[in-house]
This record gives C-alpha cells, sequence and structure tokens, in this order.
C-alpha cells in the first residue's frame, strides 16, 4: 500500500499534472481580481502606516479648524487671542458636511474640533427669522475624547455665550435665547492609528490569502485528479489496479493537501507568528484547514464525470466560504462561540495567532473538529468510489445520445418552441425558460436598467447639490423624522428634488447617454444571448423595409396612413414624428380650449438654450428605449409564448407600471399609459418595425415638456419653449395635476378617438391586408 | 477459471442489459463473446472484472467471488478495453513505472520485464515519446503491455483488435495465442468474425443480453447448416432478435 500511496502522489506532482487541469477561466479570473482587491486593501494600509501621525501631541491637540469663518468671528478670535492659545486654521468649503474633508484636515492639523459656519454667516443672523436661524455644526473627533471638558467648556462659554454676545454688540441687535445660531455637535469616528496595522493585516488580510490560497489550489489539483481521470479516460485502469479503493482516496487526499501546503508555507513565511505557541497556532490550523478542503474537493472530484463539472460543484462552496470570510470581518462576528467552528474559527484563530491573542480551547476545537469532518468526507468519497454510478460510465456515450433525443424530440410536440404562438418581428422562440423566470425577467430587466442608469447619471447632480447649502437642510429633515407627516413631508421633498434634477445639465446629458447604453445592451442581448437577426426587436433593415409588407397580422388594423410609400427608415421615422405630433398637440388643443391649461407665451431664455437642446438630444433616445424595451423587445417574445394579445397586455402594464414611481401617478394614469402602449403596440405590430413609434414616443414627450411646457409623466420640465399653467377652474382629473396630461381624462378621450380613427381606416382595407398577409404568408 | 453463474444487471431500474448468463472458461484457453454493439458484451465484461456488480447471479475467477474478493481477483486479471485509455502527456516509460508501483511489482524485476515486454511488441523506440504523439496501433500495443504488467492469469480483452491495421492485429492474436500456450485464460469480445473463427475456441453469441448459442466456430457452423462462420452468426442473430 505505501508503495502505491507513494505513487499516487507523486503523479499528482507530475510534471504534466498542473498545467493541464483545465481550471475554467472564469473561477481564475475571479480569484486574481479577489487577491488584487486584498492586495489594494494591503496597499491601503502600507500606505497609511506610512503617512499616519502617532496620536496627537497632547501639548498642540487643542486646535481647532474653522471652516468660512466669518468676519465677525475672526474678530472675536482675535479679541480673545484664539490665534495664539488654540492654534485655529481657517478653512473655505461649500459642501459643509463633506465630513471626509473635516476629517482629513482634523488629522492635518491635530484638531479636536471643526467649527463650520454657514455662508454669511452674518448677513443671516440679521434676518433673525426663527425657522431661519444660522446654523453652526461643530464636528468633534472621537480620536480626541480626552479632550470632552475642554470642548464643553468651549462650546457652552467661548462660542456659545461669549461669541453670541460680541455677535450682538458688534452688529447692534439683541439676539434672546430664541433666535440666537443653533449649535449642532457631530462625532467622527476615526479609529486610533497606532498598531492598528499589524492587526488589521492579520485579523484580515492574512487569514483571507490563507483562505484563498489553499482553496484555490485544493480545487485545481483536486479536481484535475480524480474528475480529470474519468473525463480522460483514465481513471478505469487505476481502478483495475490491485489497490484498495481506500488507497486511491487516500494517495489523491494527501497530494491535494501537499499541493495546497506549499501556499499555505508562503503565506505563514510572510505573516510571520512572533511566538511559538502562535506559530503552531498557525500551523495546526492550517493543516486542518488543508485537511479539510483537500477532502471536500476530493469527494466532490468522485462524484463528478469532468473537470468543468466538479469545478462547478465546487464554486458555491468556494463562495459561500468567501462570503463566510467577509463576514468574519465584522467586529460583530467575532464572538466567542464561533471561534469554535471550523471556517469561522480557522479565520479568528489565524488573527488571532498571528496576534498572539489566541485561546487554546477554540483552537483545538476548531482543528479537531475539521480534521474529522475532512475524515468524514474521506470515508464519504471511498464509498464513492464503490458506488458504481461513480466510477464506470454505465452507459456508452452513444445510447445516451439516442435516449435524450428521443426524450427532447417526445417533449418537443408539446413544447412552445417548435410553436411560437405568434410571430412579431419575424422572432421565433429558440429556447425554452420556465414560465416564472420568463416573465419575472421581462419585467425585471427594463426596470433595472432604468433604475442603474438613472442612479449613474443622478451622480454628478448629486454631487453638486450636496456641496449646496439646501442639502444640510435636506438630510437634516431625514435625521430629525419623528411624526408621521415629517415623513410625508420628506418625501415629498425628495420627489421635488427629483425635479430640481431635471434641470441639471449633467442629469439630462448622462441621461442621454444612458439612454444609448440601454439601447446598446439590448443589441447586444439579442445578437449575442439570443443570436437573432435585430429585426427582432424591431430594427428591421433597410431591405425589409422595401420588400413585402413584413407584417402579417391579419387582425391588427391597416390604416392607409400607416402603409403609404414610405419604406425607407427615415420616412417612417418621420412619419411617427408626424402622428406624434398631432397626438400631443390634440391633447394641448383639448386642454386648452376646454380651458383647463392657460397659454402663458414664450418661455425660453437665452439661460436655458443649452439645457433646451440637451433636452432635445435626450427624447431622442429616451422614446427609443422605452419602445425597444417594451414593443420591440417585450412584446415579441411575451407574444411568442403566450400570443398576440397576451403581448400587447403584458407589454403595456409593464409599460405603465414603470412609471408608477413617478409623482403625481393615479389609476386613471396607468390606464391612460397602458392605453398609450397598446396603442403604439398596435401601430408597430401593423408596420412590422418600430421605427413610427419610436418617434412617436420622442415627439410626444418633447411637444409635452419642451414645447408646450407640461409635466411628462410626473417629470415638470425647465427648459421649454412656451410655458403653460393650469386655470384657477382647471381640475385634476381632466389635466392629470403634477403627473401630466397623462394622468387626465383628456389623453384618454385622444388616445381612445386615436384608437377608433385606427381601426375605423383599417378595417375598410382588411381585404386587402389579409391579401396581403397570406401573400405573406404564401413566401414564407 | 472463470465462472459465470445465472448473472444479470439491470442500470436504475431500467430493462435488463444483461438476462441470465452462465458460462465458464478453463485455463489455457481462448472465449470469444460475440454479439452486435449493444448486446451486452462490454457490460459483461466489466462485471467479470470487478467493476461492475452483477444484480443477481454470482461470477467467481480462481475460485475467487468477485463481489467478495474484488482486490484479490484485480490481482490476477488482467483487464483491457476500449474505454480505458492512456494518460495522453506521459510516455510509455512513465506509465510503466507508475504501473508497476500501483501492482506492487518487485523492484529489481521492473526493468527487465520492461525491457522484454517493450522488445516482444517493438515500443522500445517510442519509450519516451508522449501517448499523443503514437500512432492507434502503437497506443493498443502500449495499452496490453500497460494492463499485462502484473502476468495475469486471467486475460479479459474486450475488442483488441478494434481500428488497428492487419499487421499490428496480427501480432496482438499471435500474441494472445501465445498466452494461450503459457496456461492463461482468455476471455475476448468481438464483432469482427475472423477473428473469433481464428482464435477462439469456443464462442458464445450473445444477443440483447442473453447467450443464445454456445461452442466452436465449426460446431455452430455445423449446427445451423451455414456454409462459414459468419452466415451462422446472422441466422442466429435473426432468429433470436425477432423474438426478444
Amino acid at each position: 500500500m505505501r508503495r502505491s500511496l507513494k505513487a499516487l502522489i507523486r503523479k499528482t506532482f507530475g510534471k504534466n499534472h498542473t498545467m493541464k487541469s483545465q481550471a475554467s477561466v472564469i473561477t481564475f479570473l475571479a480569484c486574481v481580481a479577489f487577491v488584487f482587491v486584498v492586495l489594494c486593501y494591503f496597499f491601503s494600509f502600507i500606505d497609511m502606516y506610512i503617512h499616519r501621525n502617532d496620536g496627537p501631541d497632547p501639548s498642540l491637540a487643542s486646535n481647532i479648524v474653522v471652516v468660512n469663518a466669518p468676519d465677525s468671528w475672526k474678530e472675536y478670535a482675535e479679541e480673545r487671542d484664539y490665534y495664539f492659545w488654540l492654534g485655529i486654521e481657517d478653512k473655505e468649503t461649500d459642501a459643509v458636511f463633506d465630513v471626509f474633508t473635516f476629517s482629513k484636515w482634523m488629522k492635518e492639523y491635530d484638531a479636536f474640533m471643526v467649527l463650520v459656519f454657514p455662508k454669511d454667516f452674518d448677513e443671516k443672523v440679521l434676518v433673525k427669522k426663527v425657522e431661519e436661524r444660522p446654523e453652526i455644526l461643530t464636528f468633534i473627533s472621537t480620536d480626541h475624547l480626552e479632550y470632552e471638558e475642554a470642548r464643553e467648556n468651549f462650546l457652552d462659554n467661548e462660542l456659545g455665550s461669549g461669541y453670541y454676545n460680541y455677535l450682538s454688540n458688534r452688529l447692534g441687535v439683541n439676539l434672546p435665547s430664541g433666535e440666537q445660531p443653533l449649535i449642532y455637535t457631530e462625532a467622527i469616528e476615526s479609529e486610533k492609528q497606532s498598531g492598528m496595522v499589524r492587526d488589521r493585516i492579520s485579523r484580515m488580510v492574512a487569514p483571507l490569502l490563507f483562505f484563498v490560497s489553499i482553496m484555490y489550489t485544493c480545487m485545481l489539483i483536486a479536481m484535475n485528479a480524480i474528475a480529470g481521470e474519468k473525463e480522460r479516460g483514465t481513471f478505469a485502469s487505476i481502478l483495475m489496479t490491485p489497490m484498495s479503493r481506500w488507497t486511491i482516496v487516500l494517495g489523491n487526499f494527501l497530494g491535494v493537501a501537499l499541493h495546497a501546503l506549499i501556499p499555505s508555507v508562503i503565506c505563514m513565511i510572510v505573516f510571520f507568528p512572533t511566538s511559538i505557541g502562535g506559530f503552531l497556532g498557525v500551523l495546526a490550523l492550517s493543516l486542518s484547514m488543508i485537511a479539510l478542503m483537500a477532502a471536500i474537493t476530493i469527494m466532490i472530484s468522485c462524484m463528478s464525470q469532468s473537470i468543468i463539472s466538479a469545478q462547478t460543484a465546487f464554486l458555491p462552496i468556494f463562495m459561500i466560504v468567501l462570503v463566510a470570510c467577509v463576514t468574519c470581518m465584522q467586529p460583530s462576528t467575532a464572538n466567542a462561540i464561533n471561534k469554535f467552528f471550523p471556517i469561522y474559527g480557522h479565520f479568528f484563530g489565524i488573527g488571532d495567532c498571528l496576534m498572539n491573542t489566541a485561546e487554546f480551547l477554540p483552537v483545538m476545537v476548531c482543528v479537531l473538529t475539521s480534521f474529522l469532518l475532512a475524515g468524514i468526507c474521506l470515508l464519504v468519497s471511498k464509498k464513492l468510489l464503490t458506488t458504481e454510478m461513480f466510477t464506470v460510465s454505465v452507459e456508452s456515450k452513444s445510447d445516451k445520445e439516442i435516449r435524450k433525443a428521443m426524450e427532447r424530440a417526445k417533449k418537443q410536440e408539446k413544447d412552445y418552441v417548435s410553436r411560437a404562438r405568434a410571430n412579431v418581428f419575424g422572432y421565433r422562440p429558440v429556447k425554452r425558460k420556465s414560465l416564472g423566470g420568463f416573465l419575472i425577467g421581462h419585467a425585471a430587466l427594463p426596470l433595472a436598467l432604468l433604475s442603474v442608469f438613472q442612479l449613474i447619471s443622478m451622480i454628478p447632480a448629486v454631487i453638486s447639490y450636496m456641496k449646496t447649502e439646501e442639502s444640510v437642510r435636506f438630510l437634516r429633515m431625514f435625521r430629525e423624522l419623528s411624526s408621521l407627516s415629517a415623513v410625508e413631508d420628506a418625501v415629498s421633498e425628495s420627489a421635488s428634488l427629483f425635479s430640481e434634477f431635471m434641470a441639471n445639465h449633467w442629469f439630462i446629458f448622462f441621461m442621454g447617454l444612458g439612454y444609448w447604453c440601454i439601447i446598446g445592451i439590448y443589441m447586444l442581448i439579442v445578437k449575442l444571448l439570443e443570436r437573432n437577426r435585430l429585426a427582432t426587436m424591431g430594427f428591421a433593415s433597410a431591405k425589409e423595409l422595401a420588400g413585402k409588407d413584413t407584417a402579417a397580422n391579419t387582425w391588427t388594423p391597416n390604416p392607409s396612413f400607416l402603409r403609404g410609400k414610405g419604406k425607407a427608415l427615415w420616412r417612417n421615422y418621420l412619419r411617427g414624428m408626424l402622428l406624434g405630433f398631432i397626438l400631443i398637440s390634440s391633447v394641448y388643443v383639448l386642454l386648452f380650449v376646454t380651458g383647463q391649461v392657460s397659454f402663458k407665451g414664450y418661455a425660453l431664455t437665452s439661460d436655458n438654450v443649452g439645457l433646451f437642446f440637451l433636452y432635445l438630444l435626450m427624447w431622442i433616445p429616451q422614446g427609443a428605449t422605452e419602445e425597444i424595451m417594451m414593443r420591440g423587445y417585450m412584446m415579441p417574445r411575451v407574444a411568442g409564448r403566450f400570443g398576440i394579445p397576451a403581448g400587447i397586455i403584458f407589454s403595456s402594464l409593464c409599460f405603465s407600471l414603470l412609471h408608477a414611481g413617478n409623482a403625481g401617478f393615479s389609476v386613471l394614469a396607468l390606464i391612460n399609459l397602458a392605453l398609450i402602449a397598446a396603442l403604439f403596440a398596435c401601430i408597430a405590430l401593423r408596420q412590422g418595425h418600430i421605427y413610427t413609434v419610436c418617434a412617436m414616443h420622442t415627439v410626444w414627450n418633447f411637444c409635452q415638456g419642451n414645447l408646450y411646457g407640461l409635466e411628462v409623466s410626473g417629470n415638470p420640465q425647465s427648459a421649454t419653449i412656451f410655458s403653460s399653467a393650469p386655470t384657477k377652474m382647471s381640475k385634476d382629473i381632466l389635466t392629470g395635476g403634477k403627473f401630466g396630461p397623462e394622468g387626465g381624462l383628456c389623453v384618454t378621450i385622444v388616445i381612445v378617438i386615436a384608437f377608433i380613427v385606427l381601426f375605423a381606416t383599417g378595417r375598410k382595407r382588411k381585404g386587402n391586408a389579409s391579401a396581403v398577409s397570406s401573400e405573406a404568408s404564401a413566401e414564407a | 477459471m472463470i465462472s459465470v453463474n445465472h448473472v444479470s444487471k439491470r442500470y436504475n431500474k431500467r430493462d435488463l442489459v444483461v438476462k441470465d448468463v452462465s458460462f465458464s472458461v478453463g485455463k489455457g484457453t481462448i472465449f470469444g463473446l460475440l454479439g452486435p454493439n449493444g448486446a451486452g458484451k462490454t457490460t459483461l465484461m466489466q462485471m467479470i472484472s470487478t467493476l461492475l456488480m452483477p444484480t443477481t447471479g454470482i461470477i467467481s475467477i480462481c475460485g475467487l467471488d468477485t463481489q467478495a474478493s474484488a482486490q484479490e481477483i484485480r490481482k490476477r486479471i488482467g483487464f483491457l478495453t476500449t474505454e480505458i485509455k492512456l494518460d495522453p502527456l506521459s510516455t510509455p516509460n512513465q506509465l510503466y513505472s507508475f504501473f508497476s508501483e500501483l501492482y506492487d511489482i518487485p523492484k529489481e524485476e521492473v526493468e527487465a520485464r520492461k525491457q522484454a515486454s517493450f522488445a516482444r511488441f517493438g515500443i522500445g523506440p517510442f519509450a519516451d515519446k508522449r501517448i499523443v504523439e503514437l500512432s492507434t496501433g502503437m497506443k493498443q500495443k502500449v495499452s496490453i503491455v500497460i494492463s499485462l504488467i502484473h502476468e495475469p492469469e486471467v486475460i479479459i480483452f474486450d475488442e483488441p483488435t478494434n481500428g488497428l491495421d492487419i499487421l499490428t492485429s496480427r501480432q496482438v492474436m499471435d500474441y494472445l495465442l501465445e498466452l494461450r500456450q503459457k496456461g492463461c485464460c482468455v476471455l475476448l469480445s468481438t464483432h469482427i468474425f475472423s477473428v473469433a473463427e481464428q482464435l477462439c475456441d469456443e464462442i458464445a453469441i450473445l444477443v440483447d443480453g442473453k447467450i443464445v448459442e454456445q461452442g466452436s466456430a465449426q460446431a455452430l457452423t455445423e449446427k445451423t447448416a451455414s456454409r462459414n462462420f459468419e452466415e451462422a452468426f446472422f441466422k442466429l442473430y435473426s432468429e433470436y432478435h425477432r423474438e426478444g
């Protein structure tokens, strides 16, 4: 046995062994990325170590950073000689809540406190309104708790009474306590630096490196050892040797373990434990960790028939262990009981041993438990090797393939894939998906994409907002949420905040870019994932446009204004622009005639011409994106599975619900949006492409927001050619209130009329349409 | 030396692949299993070579039961199938030394044995080339050498001449006859009539998992009143397959 055991171990070290183990590229990249992140983390500590300060110097630590100091304060400080005995550093900034900068300054100047005045503090004091009392923010560092008394004294006497008295004298106003500026105190968490680096590295970086290196090596070697032999067909010859199964398992296990020992020895040299106890602890912990991981990987390897399947099976375990590692980094996990369990125990144990704070019992229990678990895994592996299923490929490949092919053929008879319910834009389903996944995927994809890109494009707007003083008020509002009405206020404030962003150049610019990105993503999905032509998402090529009538849906209306000679792309687009303009103008005229809005005249000023053009550029991809998502992508796919009516209804409802988060959303708005969507869907179905509806959508939104100056689905506009305002007698039910016309009955009326026109003019040529469709089907 | 008694095999609750098969092979004989693809030849051979366990019935080799003393039996049998492949990146030399360790062949003997068997098959010049670089015939020869490394008494060959040219298959067949002379017991499966006819002392025809007829090639030909062995096989096959 010993000889064969050695031979097996040696085999894992064979020259060719590791080279040909086909570790999946993604696993490898994930590991590289992970190690990279860990290294970044590590280097940031080094950086901090180099640039750190050795704690505050007690003689200097009475420093204060004063931000946006008003003249009155400067004079007061000079009079009181603060500059002499306090060490004051003056700074200017607009971002009065920027704690990161403040804590940086505190470190830089050894200050225990930052005083932040609002800009134009002196002028604000003079206003003397209770609700507009200026606020002085003070940030204190938690590193300097020993200065608590000095700080309290300073805030109460020097800043409080002393400075306020000076202020009222200087400005010549009487400041009763109700009108004095408020002082807010804020603690900034910043950890003590000394001794932190070694601790962090030992407790976080070192165990992580141990884990990752051990797990990766085990996976690499073990998956190749047994599963790889099975894949290459060489395992049977090993099984046929007179070795016991136990020898095979043990030989491979030891080979894997020895491999995993190499990186852990390197880790041990790098993070060298400073005491003998610590050294033995780390050794025992890493050995038990290696045993556990090697046993698990060997077990999985025994179960799998190929390297890839073995790696796929191990990947979740790898990820779970990594997640466990990350949770170990949270201070709350480091309780006494967790230290007894494997993985957790290993993580904490290695950290503790490196820092010489380990206890004997938890480490021992953890080590023994893992050895026990490893033994169990090895026993299971041995059992697996005596099970036919895992040793011999019981069916010859051709048999298996024939059986599968027969099953597939049987299944296909009832499979929707082979018999699509409808063929919209030439789309044919190619893969079967579960119903739930299908519906959720279709509903969630647009929402996810839109929210991601909207969030990204909001970043610059939010950053510029955070620098204004209003942001302070806004943030404080959330901190002081105490009653239900306060919550309501906060929500409405947040909504109005969004409308403020709508006037931000950068936001509009990035939104436009984002919409282009979404269009690109959808194209990639169709091209790369589905491997379909772009025409299946409504992007018919010029050839298809010029050729026969692609839409062969007999039951959809076929009015002349949607057919015509214009087969070129731009003609269809222009037609859409015209139709969109007619629709929205009818809505506006209806609103105007019924006296719901009043026309306020030309409103575009030189200030917002730029914004106006940005809007113009933004609406083009915006309209196209929503059409692609709903009509171009979702509708054919849902229709292919459940039929055209289901496609229209589902995509329209999704479109409608996508706007549910906008301000002023109501049931009527839901119905209206769904109606509009259905109208667009009918037009797109009729035409066999979505160029026209893209244009309609774009022009509708543009005219509504930037021509007539109405709200677009709850988003108020800021750069508009004409402006309109609701009259006194206007009713929300007609105008839609905050949501814009789509929330009102006027749009309902116009869309219903549009439907009637569409069907009425289309029905006359029904014979024609069916002739076209039968022709098309004959050609198909 | 091989005795198979009423052996049946069923995979995962599906139909029986091998149905109540019984035969025995004595010392110094070559026994052939002849049958079309999917007749159960490979399954039967895997059961005899202890890789699979029979669902019912008993197989014993050299008086040892395959289920109870598999490890002992593996010391005495050499098994070679088309399914078993050699590590493509190793050389014949490496493989020989690796398997000699796994079979626990005395160290002193290894080199001499290797020289002898490599010379027998003309592997010598290729001993340090990787398996991938070798021709199909050479690979098969190396496989034979490796699977017989421990000089077993019972040899089980699944399609030994499959895919080999006439020269190489001749070599292999000569080697099998040589083994018979030495007193080994050879069980081979094939679907090539000429091989069966030339080599086998006894032939069992396997159709749909059942042995339908057994005897020497000549006896079978006479029994079915055919002109040659090939015709005899077709007659038997069409007769029994229809019934099944």
